[in-house]
């Protein structure tokens, strides 16, 4: 299957917006949050100063400048810290936008801020469902590094980064669980879960909990990633340690490997991994693959799970980071609150949507 | 690129300063990999040459193989010999194993056997067996000797690196072990090591083994697990395999088929139906096992004699019935009225019945499917008057198996329903003439009524006997032209059918 635009799509956030449009998105977020006007007209004026705003770094303050006075600066750092606003229901109303039926995969993107040396750095973590022809954000959770919790600082890096995915898929599946009950039931099984990131593909704790909780996913790993036993012809070398790219280095021009299935010892194949090279291209991509084929009882599951991998790492291949938290110029915000960058970030997915005409609804 | 002196955090650079030496050599090397995954070359070759054997022997032995294959890939074939000597001096089969199978395997590959040998051999001596590579080698080395012709020592090496080998080994060893013992006429654990094969589902393997088993076992006359693992291996979609097992399951299905006809033709009718209960020693249950269809339908023990509904028996039973009634009937047109007056057909019918009230229970362990793929493979041309002229009355029942898939009822019908089972389009075009051949008929439709018993409880229908009647009824109504569209007719029978097999009426009675 090829994508129609290779899911990235065109989220036009940094254009200003017109007097009209901007009244437009105050009437869509009263909609959806309730009947708060001075709340929503000043969230559709952070909006608006968001893309307003010149390229570069943003602050609350040149936020409120780019709004061109539609609200002042306590106004907009009041509305984007402290003002009670559901943030369920904006999840939702985004969820509502991409129906169930329509989702090929899910994308987890992870975008990493850095502070400077000694600030710590920024985390953050995107859900996106991708469709036929767009790539739209469902949900946000950010996280400081190191952890602002005391509870968190003992946690490795990886538990904080499966801490975060984990909240993601939770809040994203209760979403469409209240958006569409039924949804889940009617397909033959939840879509694959496309992890875009190799740190997030070599977390073994965050694949674990894929496993236990979606099913299928597809996750990018580095070729140097050496911590897995694949299956090997008997006369194959056996050396320890090999790394992911020596099974496969050399990979002729044009050639297509087939997936490799990871040796688990448990008793049973199914649900094990595979690798594969998602792009033999330079540089050549790697990723564990994790398929559940349809496989009637008492059966062998034979090539049935190598084909499927195969099939989801086709998916996966044109299905390229969308690099939403740039683009979306949520990686731009520097605000010591994780909440209000979160904030921020539905916010403006909200008017990505929006502007694209998934979001409507909204009366000037 | 991704470098990974960057890209894992300096992770290789930390380790290829690191005070301890046998770090520092890993680090070189797999720095070397990545290069060469990266096909940069000579950055790798440069990384492989710089492990210091000082720092880690085995580190250095890998990195010397490593680097020989580079060389002998760029034609710097001296460098590469020197290499490939480096390594054989630093690898000990005890602490570098791998790399004592790899220049095993590059000795073999050379045409070098009696090299290839005895690195196996020090690998298998040095871990044992029980240990993962000393499994592989032991594995290989079979290979080897198997080559050779000492066929002997290859089955006992497999045998020994069963003893440690990992999932990834395990199939293989499985099926070259009883691929050989297959060849040697051992067929019980050759078997019994096809069916560990299969378990493995290894994603190559073990259709291969089910395909193995299955041919194994049809060769046993085994026919109903054979059958099942023909499906399987045809199921797996395994290219080499799929297909092969398919048509090996079609050709099986098929000869099963006429077996068991064959076997039904055969069979001596008995003198007075299905024996009773109370006849458990006397010469009914003899002649019941003359027919020996157990055999046919796989069964490993004979009948239970607490189960005289078991289905060679019910089979014969039933034909019995059938023929009584046609050589009492056979010159005589059938109709409604004759029927109702003929209380012996309704008692041979209804002992018919009773043998076959349980047939569900009792051909539960056929493969029915066999059946009904046999059906198919007649070809539609054949005409149901040819049938019927060629077919001897004595057994035109059992020819009657032999009509087209068309005349086999596939679906369940409504007791209620006028016609119980759509007329088939061969008899559709049959002549008046064919029509009026009633006691051919009446066998046809006894011929139904068992294949519609045998496709009832291959689908595991519960209305095995709706079917079953519903075949008998079409017989019937067919068996004259004046009947033959009487829907009172098929549907009294159907009633006085469905309840004979409650027990609860005798006779017949009218549909509601």
């Amino acid at each position: 299957m090829r994508l129609t635009s290779g899911a990235v799509p065109e989220i036009a956030v940094s254009q200003p917006l017109t007097r009209g449009e901007i009244a437009q998105f105050a009437g869509l977020l009263q909609a959806t949050l309730g009947t708060r006007h001075d709340r929503d007209t000043n969230l559709a004026a952070y909006a608006a100063g968001v893309a307003a705003a010149p390229a570069g770094l943003l602050r609350v303050g040149m936020i409120a400048t780019a709004s061109a006075g539609l609200a002042n600066t306590k106004q907009l750092r009041h509305v984007i810290e402290h003002a009670p606003v559901d943030e369920a229901l904006l999840r939702r109303r985004l969820v509502r936008a991409v129906p169930f039926a329509e989702v090929l995969a899910f994308t987890i993107e992870q975008h990493t801020v850095q502070h400077g040396a000694g600030s710590g750095e920024t985390d953050i973590y995107g859900v996106h469902a991708v469709t036929l022809d767009r790539t739209t954000p469902l949900g946000w959770v950010i996280e400081p590094i190191p952890p602002p919790d005391i509870d968190a600082q003992a946690l490795g890096i990886d538990d904080v980064e499966a801490r975060a995915v984990i909240r993601l898929l939770t809040e994203m599946t209760e979403d469409y669980d209240a958006v569409e009950p039924t949804a889940v039931v009617a397909r033959t099984g939840p879509p694959p879960v496309i992890l875009q990131s190799t740190s997030l593909g070599e977390n073994q704790a965050l694949r674990a909990y894929l496993r236990a909780s979606i099913g299928e996913y597809v996750a990018r790993i580095p070729g140097t990633y050496s911590d897995l036993r694949l299956r090997s012809d008997s006369i194959e070398r056996v050396e320890p340690n090999r790394q992911l790219q020596d099974y496969y280095a050399p990979i002729p021009r044009g050639a297509n490997p087939p997936p490799r299935e990871l040796l688990d010892g448990s008793s049973s194949r199914r649900g094990r991994e595979y690798a594969l090279p998602l792009i033999t291209g330079e540089p050549v991509e790697y990723a564990l693959v994790r398929p559940l084929p349809v496989l009637a009882p008492g059966a062998l599951l034979g090539p049935l799970p190598e084909q499927r991998a195969r099939g989801l790492g086709e998916l996966a291949r044109d299905i390229p980071d969308s690099h939403a938290a740039q683009r979306l110029r949520v990686a731009d915000l520097r605000h010591p609150c994780p909440d209000a960058i979160r904030r921020h970030a539905l916010l403006v997915s909200m008017l990505a949507a929006f502007r694209n005409g998934q979001l409507t609804g909204g009366t000037p | 690129m991704t470098d990974p002196l960057t890209h894992e955090d300096g992770c290789w650079q930390q380790d290829l300063a690191s005070s301890h030496s046998n770090v520092r050599a890993e680090a070189q090397l797999q720095l070397g990999i990545h290069y060469a995954a990266q096909g940069q070359t000579e950055a790798a070759e440069r990384a492989f040459a710089a492990v210091d054997p000082d720092d880690d022997r085995l580190a250095a032995a890998r990195a010397s193989l490593r680097l020989h294959r580079l060389l002998i890939a760029a034609g710097q074939t001296t460098q590469a010999w020197d290499a490939l000597a480096a390594a054989k001096n630093l690898s000990d089969p005890r602490h570098s194993p791998d790399v004592e199978l790899e220049l095993a395997a590059r000795a073999a590959a050379l045409g070098q056997r009696a090299e290839a040998v005895r690195c196996y051999r020090a690998v298998v001596s040095a871990l044992t067996p029980r240990h993962r590579l000393g499994a592989l080698a032991a594995f290989r080395l079979a290979e080897l000797r198997s080559e050779q012709g000492a066929g002997d020592e290859a089955v006992a090496l497999w045998r020994l690196a069963l003893q440690g080998s990992d999932e990834d080994l395990r199939a293989h060893v499985l099926m070259r072990l009883a691929d050989a013992l297959r060849e040697r006429s051992q067929d019980h654990e050759a078997q019994a090591l096809y069916t560990q094969a299969v378990a493995t589902d290894h994603p190559d393997l073990a259709p291969r083994a089910a395909l193995a088993l299955a041919n194994l076992l049809e060769r046993q006359e085994v026919l109903a697990p054979a059958l099942r693992l023909y499906a399987i291996a045809s199921a797996s979609g395994h290219r080499d395999v799929a297909d092969i097992a398919d048509l090996r399951r079609q050709a099986l299905m098929r000869r099963r088929t006429r077996v068991v006809l064959d076997q039904i033709q055969r069979s001596v009718p008995l003198d007075d139906g299905r024996p009773g209960r109370d006849d458990r020693s006397g010469g009914g249950w003899r002649r019941w096992r003359k027919v020996k269809l157990d055999r046919i339908f796989g069964r490993q023990k004979a009948p239970s004699k607490d189960k005289p509904s078991d289905f060679p028996g019910t089979l014969n039973s039933f034909a019995l019935a059938i023929n009584r009634l046609v050589a009492e009937e056979r010159h005589r047109p059938i109709s409604l009225d004759v029927l109702t007056d003929q209380r012996a057909f309704f008692r041979g019918v209804r002992e018919a019945m009773g043998a076959l009230t349980t047939v569900h229970d009792a051909v539960s362990h056929i493969d029915c499917v066999a059946y009904r793929a046999y059906l198919q493979t007649v070809p539609d041309t054949e005409s149901i008057e040819s049938m019927l002229s060629a077919a001897p009355r004595d057994w035109g029942l059992y020819e009657g198996l032999w009509s087209p898939q068309s005349a086999v009822p596939t679906t369940e019908h409504d007791i209620n329903a006028p016609c119980p089972i759509p007329l088939p389009r061969e008899v559709q075009r049959c002549t008046p003439d064919a029509l009026g051949a009633a006691p051919n008929l009446l066998l046809l439709g006894y011929a139904q009524a068992i294949a519609a018993t045998v496709h009832a409880s291959c689908s595991g229908s519960d209305q095995t006997v709706h079917l079953m009647s519903g075949g008998l009824a079409y017989g019937l109504v067919n068996c004259d032209a004046t009947t033959r569209h009487d829907p009172a007719c098929a549907g009294g029978l159907l009633c006085f059918l469905d309840r004979s097999r409650c027990g609860a009426h005798s006779s017949l009675h009218s549909p509601t």
